[in-house]
């Protein structure tokens, strides 16, 4: 028996293939499923099951794609319906046997209602798992959060997971624990481990979700410190649920020359330009918002841009590997309206002699010594509420977190430059696109963020407030 | 050159801004001098936790990739004022 584990980086979720003879199953699989089923076929494995711990709210579950190059059946909770696929409802007391292991559901509720974790039996372990696939319920330092539902399910899963996670603690230590959610991924309640897969005896130790006090005090810090999640998720489970169309492969971006974007920007598209930020700010097509093309950018395409306009992308070199990554990203949070990229990038728009935009950028230092030097200047942080909270914010500053701006930019003053912040630069950038989008006179703090700066700002405050003279403040 | 670091920060997995928040939040738990050893796979990194340190106050003393993750090395520095 073996288990390969996959981790999508820009997602923080992991799969899992598990061979046993010549057959395998599949858990929890990423929609550009051909990285699995391609390993399945080198190692010799027909994946006959594909195994859903719950309907996902993060991604596009990649099981079509799994059944239209395989033929696997597809396993799915009772009640966590209704399917507009073929698919096999499973139960506790209900098995799934190949080779010579056994994948047994229990009932997990807490991320979602009908969240089951697949126990895995092997010949050897005759009265415990070998390991649990957890899901969303029990996570490698930390559990999954139970706000996804609504606010109005929040209390009621997060008492539900308190049991969940309690009840998987009784297993033995050495019982491996493979969840699907970990570091990097939105659906955590907590700051998760590094690490991918744990044991029962590890998360006994240092999971403070395990850890709690009581049921009261689990929910209260379960749900009481959460981040915000992207604004795509509400639209994962109902793809989930009616069967994301199977393509075979991620679709490609067309190209598209200047006037094709012209048209496009015209007819309502949205551009989007992923190089990065300081280049974007010496240079960019006006109305064009940054969002860099690292690991996290569908995730901020989907929490930013609204999901269902048009989108045009203008790539960094080198598109041979910018291209796919971009197409790749968005096709797994099932992102479609791609109408094309600008062929030849920002060089062809500026070749064309169109329209440039550009903005100022700074860094943290420049910012310090403007506001010590008594210049008054407006600056807006644009982090999560968490962070404000946990890192502290630069006395005087305005706060809104980047994916609430398009909704409260009658708020911000147009008639002096606003530094806009983050913790590096990365959504500050997107942030100070959307402002000069709507032509808010802007600068981008490219570098850093008020993170570790407080106390030295603070300590300007206090100066300034006994000078009787604004430090920061608009 | 090698360093031993005082604390390693494992950030491998975690997303801009995550790996410069736990740093930080080691860091702030370290004496001037103090070495702090990060590990990330934000792309990202490369460019924001050298500029995020060392506009502080910090030095990296060492930085690369190692097995498919970036590392950084970083000395905690007197604060500037």
């Amino acid at each position: 028996m073996e288990i390969q584990t996959f981790v999508t980086l820009g997602l923080g979720d992991n799969s899992f293939l598990v061979g046993s003879g010549d057959e395998a199953v599949l858990v929890d699989p990423q929609r550009d499923a051909w990285r699995f089923t391609e390993h399945a076929e080198r190692r010799g494995w027909r994946i006959r099951h594909v195994l859903e711990t719950h309907v996902h709210n993060d991604y596009v579950s990649g099981a079509l794609e799994v059944r239209a190059s395989t033929g696997a059946q597809i396993v799915v909770a009772a009640g966590s319906g209704p399917f507009g696929f073929d698919h096999r409802l499973i139960e506790p007391g209900d098995e799934i046997r190949i080779g010579d292991i056994r994948l047994v559901p229990r009932a997990a509720p807490g991320h979602t209602f009908q969240h089951i974790a697949w126990e895995l039996w092997i010949p050897d372990s005759a009265s415990a798992p070998a390991a649990v696939f957890t899901g969303g319920s029990l996570l490698v330092g930390s559990v999954g959060r139970t706000d996804l539902l609504g606010e109005q399910s929040a209390d009621e899963l997060a008492r539900a997971q308190y049991r969940t996670v309690r009840e998987l603690a009784l297993l033995p230590d050495a019982v491996q624990i493979l969840p699907t959610h970990g570091a990097g991924s939105f659906c955590v309640a907590s700051v998760p481990s590094a690490q991918r897969t744990s044991t029962i005896g590890e998360e006994r130790q240092g999971n403070a979700g395990l850890n709690a006090r009581d049921e009261d005090s689990f929910v209260r810090e379960q749900t009481g410190a959460l981040g915000r999640y992207p604004a795509y998720y509400p639209r994962m489970a109902p793809i989930n649920r009616a069967g994301p169309a199977s393509l075979g492969h991620v679709p490609l971006i067309s190209q598209l020359d200047v006037g094709a974007v012209e048209r496009a920007a015209a007819a309502g598209a949205w551009i989007v330009d992923g190089r990065d930020r300081t280049a974007f700010a010496d240079a960019h097509i006006p109305g064009s918002i940054n969002i860099e093309l690292n690991e996290s950018f569908a995730s901020y395409v989907g929490w930013t841009i609204p999901f269902d306009a048009p989108i045009v992308l203008i790539l960094p070199e080198p598109i041979s590997e910018t291209g796919p990554e971009a197409a790749v990203q968005l096709f797994r949070i099932g992102r479609g309206g791609v109408a094309g990229q600008l062929a030849g990038g920002i060089d062809a728009w500026t070749a064309a002699n169109r329209a440039i935009r550009a903005y100022p950028t700074a860094s943290m230092k420049d910012l310090f010594q403007t506001v010590r030097r008594g210049d008054s200047v407006a600056v807006l942080d644009v982090r999560q509420p968490a962070e404000w909270r946990d890192d502290g914010v630069l006395p005087g500053c305005r706060t809104i977190f980047v994916a609430d701006l398009l909704a409260r930019m009658a708020e911000l003053p147009r008639d002096q430059e606003l530094w806009v912040v983050c913790s590096s630069g990365h959504r500050a950038a997107i942030a100070t696109s959307l402002l000069d989008r709507d032509d808010i006179p802007v600068r981008l703090v490219a570098r850093g963020g008020p993170i570790g700066w407080v106390e030295r700002f603070d300590r300007l405050a206090a100066i300034a407030a006994i000078a009787a003279s604004p430090a920061i403040g608009a | 050159m090698e360093f031993v670091e005082d604390r390693l920060v494992d950030a491998r997995g975690f997303q801009c801004p995550m790996p410069i928040v736990l740093a930080n939040k080691e860091m702030q738990a370290l004496a001037v001098g103090g070495i702090l050893r990060i590990l990330a796979t934000d792309r990202g990194a490369a460019q924001d936790m050298p500029a995020w340190a060392e506009d502080i106050g910090h030095v990296i003393l060492d930085s690369g990739e190692l097995d498919g993750a970036l590392y950084f090395v970083i000395r905690k520095g007197e604060e500037e004022d």
